[in-house]
């Protein structure tokens, strides 16, 4: 079991990534290109967007996992600069997208 | 029903700043990647969870009794909200990474690949406790505004 936890960590950052960057694609596409009402001409809605956009974001976080798993399981080393650098450009992208396209 | 709304807002802020302040220790004291700050990290994540929690519980009451008029009479807190829930995804994400990068860098058996994950969790936790700080300012400006 040891031997699999590194691949493990890489799987599981991967996922979380995954749901960070879809969270903020997906706002920052409806921002840009989506047709949603001014918020102070809605009274109530049953969609809650954030979490919604989580849930997508934990839908395709489960099927980047696996593949993230079997790359670390192979290649190690580079799996983890790849999501070591792939954490600062997701948090870069956002913090940029919670401020420019709220 | 709006004293337990008002309640739970008000232990939600209280958490809010506990958890900047838990965040910002193992911000500081990974700064040396051969550090381990088993406790400190956990208790960082946990604050980040209940906190967390806890929004999320009280969110669908702030959209159904305050978002729409926030937005009426200050769009622009109305905006700085939607910025807060943004911002608070990115320091749950990026404080889980950095307690699971921390929590399995031991398990790594190269000395550079170890490393890295020490310094991705250490940044992980810089990028939390600075967002962390952006959300609590943002909340509490908009709880100055409006609240339940």
């Amino acid at each position: 079991m040891r031997a699999r936890v590194p691949a493990l960590t890489v799987a599981a950052i991967a996922a979380l990534l995954t749901i960070a960057s879809s969270y903020s694609l997906l706002r920052g596409y409806d921002a840009l290109f989506g047709r949603e009402p001014n918020p102070a001409t809605v009274i109530w809605s049953a969609k809650i967007a954030m979490f919604w956009r989580l849930a997508i974001g934990s839908y395709l976080a489960g099927m980047i996992a696996p593949g993230a798993y079997f790359l670390a399981r192979r290649n190690l080393n580079f799996a983890v600069l790849a999501v070591a650098r792939a954490a600062i450009v997701i948090a870069v992208g956002l913090v940029a997208q919670a401020i420019a396209l709220p | 029903m709006t004293l337990l709304l008002r309640i739970a807002e008000h232990i939600h802020g209280h958490l809010g700043w506990l958890t900047v302040a838990a965040l910002l220790h193992p911000a500081i004291v990974l700064r040396n990647p051969k550090r381990r700050a088993r406790l400190s990290v956990v208790l960082a994540a946990g604050f980040v969870a209940l906190t967390w929690a806890l929004g999320a519980a009280i969110y669908p009451e702030y959209r159904a009794r305050l978002k729409q008029h926030l937005f009426i009479e200050a769009p622009r807190m109305g905006w700085m909200f939607e910025r807060k829930e943004h911002l608070a995804v990115g320091v749950a994400i990026f404080a889980l990474i950095g307690t699971i990068a921390h929590l399995s860098a031991p398990a790594f058996d190269d000395d550079g690949t170890r490393a890295v994950m020490s310094r991705l969790a250490h940044r992980c936790f810089v990028i939390a406790a600075a967002v962390a700080i952006l959300v609590g300012a943002l909340g509490v400006s908009v709880a100055v505004i409006r609240s339940f």
